[in-house]
């Protein structure tokens, strides 16, 4: 059986009685039990059985893929450990929820469940989402699918290894400040970032609500758009996701591109010392083929771009300080044995709990509290939301120019297992380029455009305006078709 | 000595919205009469949202923002068509996310007032705000642990946060009796204190009398009766003054009620000061009321206390006092509206004044006695009706008419039957009542000349003399008629 | 500023427990982070306006007043509790706690 498949050449092998959806299954689960990566927190093998059972049934009544109705149908499917299961555990890579088996299932699970697809299991990430190179799981890090001993890149470091090694066809992860792009780039798959709200967040274990986002990681850019139908769409459980009719995405990449009515902006604070030269030189090739289609491609500024990184750390830890709260052992959780005979102190109980979050975890709820307490917040949390409008309206202008913004994800390709770990600032400026979307809500994605003189994938980050998700997929589809 | 201070009160009132399910989820938020949310299995009322389950989102709910919004015009606040919901963060076990959601720098509704009935005229209390927030659990305390019921998590509220404009335990217990009356009028609010629907926190503190400044204040919390917040307001006045009389300071703190011993108790002040890191709750959006919506719901206020109190006083020329007692009072106003309703049209001043001195007399005091609403006592609008008819044409006499009512609150049997089977009707037949008065005025010849002289005082006498022999039948008006007659 | 104080006083609000070896630890890299964000400060305040505290400047989802009776389990509990710890998480169907006093 082929190692990667997309989703249409899987929904053909159905068709054509090639394999049915148990067999696939049980080849994915074989493939899951040998892989060496950590990508799989928990494995769902009974629950996938019974998916996949139902599915060959199906077909047998059938005789045909349900392509409409079931867009994933019996599609071996990974889902972020940080998207809740009802009855299967949830840890967010975190030692504080070890054992939680969640009363009910997010809505984005909901919906590609209803699409057909089969569940494999939970995905390894750093901790709480926070993390940009999966180093951070209280599971041990992801390893990196094709270069032993580099990180997959993260938070989404399992769904992002597991795509690229065929261990799932498609995988959900989580997108806070480019926690499903820069895995995308460093494991060499597709990652999309839907504009926020696109995508229910019921479920969704948040880190930080108002940039945390849901979005596919795949091997192209047609198989997001097939799952993006699936889970984007106003939702009432979440007064965040955006109410009205949602946009087609799979049906939008067969109108035919008019290259001469797209303008692609680059921005010039994207390319400065410090990015990879054969980074650089990629991104050189990539303007170089949207030129030839007849593109624009012009020089931009978004000037406050220097500040996106301040303001996401201030933003993000102080909103995960709170989102963080309820993880006090009460409710679900691990908590102390024997706590009646722990002499009863609430505060050492708290403590105790919430003492296996991991250092990470811990050191941005201090900032988060600190940057919100009384006294500070106004030099800090309000700050750092005033200096976000100025990097929403740096946005706003290039946008009267341009349709796309072009430039790299990563300063870099991925990096060595240790390499940063031990200097969290050098970590945080590798989301650099990726942080900027989620301040201000943008759709943006990742799709690989070229590897290193090491091998390793590099990629290609395009963002539209808000709402653009279609067009963004559409010139994204093309460039990735374009050999 | 203690008249050189003055007391200055603000109120903090908490009511829970009587809707159906919650603020932010869709969990009950009341079951069925007379039940709390809080009585029924613990934990049963909670679904992934309430108990803050990792991921779970709030979602508001629209009749909250109405009944916040008539509870703002019905007190004449500034409704805000832009309000923010903020994340208040601490923890605590009833506290299922680790914050509560509140409004804290752009509440629904700002400034506004509130008229309380007063001595000679009505007064004025300003009203700070109105926000919304959603309740905590209930944390039952045992020996050696805590059990945590989150029935009532995520049940609405509204904080109706006063300006520091009472000046007593009286004016405090006027506006608290006002508010109350306003919310369950509105029908936002099921207005039960003991099952927590309507909780107040009173600030309070002193100064000396002519000072512009507040004094240090004290927070007394969680009482639940008007009686019980008047006493425990007016201990912690006179604590203070003590304090301060003595030399000492009045320390900031939460204090509770001990309503056995009637003080004011300091609640151990907290390891650390609060800090609720307040920020907006990114899961929420602004909260956007329009024009249109809000005149919609103007136009659906009923008809409220103060105006009520208008119109009693213009259409049945009842007292300030009396139309106060009856538009702060939901079940009375109805009792008395369904009961004037029983009398032809015309001047109805006569029969509304005595419908409400049986209302707030001996009527209330057979309800408050028996613990049983009126609404819900065999008395109803029409035994009321019938009885004040025969008590205001002399056909029984006032304590006649006092005994049918404890009949009729007892046994909910027919006036008319009452009065005939207990024997109530006065004498109003002059032959029967003139050999009696001419017998009292034979057996005490001095009073009788004394009156004739012209001290008009002792009629009663005679009238008195003249029930006590007729065993209080005798009509009292027809007495007095026949005195002045034979002594004529 | 005293970063270590800062800390200790901040991890008390936060429930957090760290050992002093910690405190020193997360101590200097709070301070090298925070000197890093202090570049805020250096954006002239006459750029600022409004703080964008959220990507959608929308109004809030608005849900009508149904209520939905809670489920329960299949062992007839309250479906909430199959989440909590359930050696020592519970008394009766409410969670436990240490005592508060």
């Amino acid at each position: 059986m082929k190692k990667i498949q997309s989703i249409a050449e899987v929904h053909d092998g159905f068709d054509n009685k090639a394999f049915t959806p148990l067999e696939l299954a049980q080849e994915y689960l074989g493939r899951i039990h040998a892989s060496q990566l950590n990508a799989f927190l928990t494995v769902s093998e009974e629950k996938a059985i019974f998916q996949a059972k139902k599915a060959t049934a199906e077909l047998m009544k059938w005789g045909r893929v349900p392509r409409e109705a079931q867009p994933l149908f019996g599609i071996p499917f990974g889902l972020k450990d940080n998207l809740v299961t009802q009855g299967l555990r949830t840890t967010c890579g975190s030692r504080i929820l070890e054992n939680y088996v969640p009363p009910y299932s997010a809505t984005v699970v909901e919906r590609v469940e209803k699409a057909g697809a089969v569940i494999l299991g939970k995905l390894n990430m750093d901790e709480f989402a926070m993390g940009s190179s999966n180093e951070n799981s209280a599971f041990g890090p992801v390893q990196h699918p094709t270069h032993p001993g580099y990180v997959p890149g993260g938070s989404s470091g399992g769904s992002a290894s597991a795509v690229a090694a065929g261990l799932c066809v498609a995988a959900l992860g989580s997108d806070t400040g480019g926690s499903i792009r820069l895995p995308a780039s460093f494991c060499g798959v597709t990652g999309v970032k839907p504009t926020y709200g696109r995508v229910s967040r019921y479920g969704l274990v948040a880190f930080a609500s108002s940039l945390d986002q849901i979005g596919p990681l795949t091997n192209s850019v047609r198989d997001s758009a097939t799952v993006l139908d699936v889970i984007s769409g106003a939702d009432p459980m979440d007064s965040t996701s955006i109410q009205g009719v949602s946009e087609k995405y799979v049906a939008g990449l067969s109108a035919p591109m008019d290259w001469s009515k797209v303008r692609i902006g680059i921005p010039k604070e994207y390319f400065v010392s410090g990015v990879q030269a054969e980074v650089a030189a990629s991104m050189q090739d990539a303007i170089k083929w949207f030129e030839k289609q007849g593109a624009q491609c012009v020089s931009v500024t978004l000037p406050h771009t220097s500040y996106a990184v301040s303001v996401y750390y201030v933003v993000a830890v102080s909103e995960a300080s709170s989102n963080l709260a309820r993880f006090d052992g009460v409710r679900f959780g691990v908590r102390p044995e024997g706590l009646s005979s722990s002499q009863g102190d609430l505060l050492s109980f708290y403590k105790q709990v919430r003492t296996r979050f991991g250092d990470e975890v811990k050191r941005r709820i201090l900032l988060g509290t600190f940057a919100l307490s009384s006294g500070y917040s106004d030099q800090y949390y309000q700050k750092a939301c005033q200096v976000r409008r100025l990097i929403q309206q740096d946005f706003t202008a290039a946008f009267e120019k341009v349709d796309f913004i072009l430039g790299p994800v990563a300063p870099t390709t991925a990096f060595k297992l240790g390499e940063k770990s031990q200097d969290p600032l050098q970590m945080y400026l590798n989301d650099i380029f990726t942080i900027p979307a989620n301040l201000a809500g943008l759709p943006a994605l990742s799709v690989p455009c070229g590897k290193d003189s090491a091998g390793l994938p590099i990629g290609l980050h395009l963002a539209g305006r808000l709402y653009s998700d279609s067009e963004l997929i559409r010139i994204a589809d093309a460039f990735e078709r374009r050999a | 000595m203690q008249s050189e201070f003055e007391a200055v009160i603000g109120l903090e009132v908490h009511c829970q919205l009587s809707t159906r399910s919650k603020i932010f989820c869709a969990c009950p938020a009341r079951m069925t009469e007379g039940q709390s949310v809080a009585d029924i299995t613990p934990n049963l009322n909670t679904c992934p949202v309430c108990t803050g389950q990792p991921g779970a989102l709030p979602v508001l709910n629209k009749k909250v923002v109405e009944y916040a919004v008539l509870a703002g015009l019905a007190t004449h606040c500034e409704i805000q068509m832009h309000s923010v919901f903020s994340r208040k963060n601490y923890f605590y076990p009833d506290l299922p996310k680790g914050y509560q959601i509140s409004q804290y720098d752009l509440p629904v509704c700002g400034k506004g007032w509130l008229e309380i009935p007063g001595g000679s005229a009505p007064k004025r209390i300003g009203i700070t705000r109105i926000h919304l927030e959603e309740d905590a659990g209930k944390n039952v305390h045992e020996v050696g642990y805590s059990a945590v019921n989150l029935n009532r998590a995520g049940v609405p509220l509204i904080e109706i946060v006063s300006e520091p404009e009472m000046f007593s335990a009286e004016e405090a217990g006027a506006y608290l009796r006002t508010l109350h009356s306003l919310v369950v009028t509105l029908g936002i609010c099921d207005g039960n204190m003991q099952e927590g629907n309507f909780r107040c926190d009173a600030n309070v503190s002193v100064r000396k009398r002519g000072a512009t400044a507040l004094g240090t204040r004290a927070e007394i919390k969680n009482v639940n009766s008007f009686r019980f917040i008047e006493k425990a307001i007016e201990y912690e006045i006179q604590r203070q003054i003590q304090v301060v009389v003595s030399g000492g300071q009045v320390v900031q703190e939460t204090r509770g009620y001990d309503s056995d011993k009637n003080v004011t108790l300091s609640q151990r002040s907290k390891e650390e000061a609060h800090d609720y890191r307040y920020f907006p709750d990114p899961d929420l959006l602004p909260l956007r009321l329009t024009p249109e919506w809000v005149e919609k719901l103007r136009g659906a206020l009923p008809e409220l206390p103060d105006q009520k109190r208008a119109r009693y006083s213009e259409q049945y020329k009842l007292s300030s006092q009396d139309a106060g007692t009856l538009s702060n009072s939901k079940s009375l106003s109805d009792f008395f509206e369904r009961t004037i309703a029983l009398f032809p049209a015309g001047d109805l001043s006569a029969p509304a004044k005595a419908i409400v001195n049986f209302l707030t007399g001996e009527l209330t005091r057979l309800s408050s006695e028996a613990s049983v609403e009126l609404a819900q006592s065999k008395v109803t609008p029409r035994h009321l009706a019938d009885l004040v008819q025969v008590s205001l044409s002399g056909v029984i006499s006032s304590s006649g008419a006092k005994q049918v009512l404890i009949s009729v609150w007892n046994s909910g049997a027919p006036v008319d039957s009452v009065i005939e089977k207990e024997g109530l009707k006065q004498v109003s037949d002059v032959g029967a009542l003139e050999p009696i008065v001419q017998k009292i005025i034979d057996s005490n010849p001095s009073q009788a000349a004394e009156l004739k002289a012209g001290k008009e005082k002792l009629m009663s006498f005679f009238v008195g003399q003249a029930m006590k022999a007729s065993g209080g039948k005798a009509n009292p008006a027809l007495v007095s008629q026949i005195v002045k007659k034979l002594l004529a | 500023m005293d970063m270590n104080a800062i800390s200790r006083s901040v991890a008390k609000l936060a429930r957090l427990e760290l050992s002093e070896e910690e405190v020193t630890t997360f101590s200097d890299q709070l301070k090298q982070v925070l000197t890093y964000i202090d570049q805020l400060q250096s954006v002239p305040e006459s750029s600022l306006g409004a703080p964008l505290y959220h990507p959608l400047e929308l109004p809030t989802l608005l849900r009508e007043d149904q209520a939905k009776t809670p489920q329960l389990d299949s062992e007839g509990r309250p479906s909430m509790l199959s989440a909590a710890s359930q050696t020592d998480g519970l008394i009766g169907t409410a969670y436990k706690v240490p005592p508060i006093l």
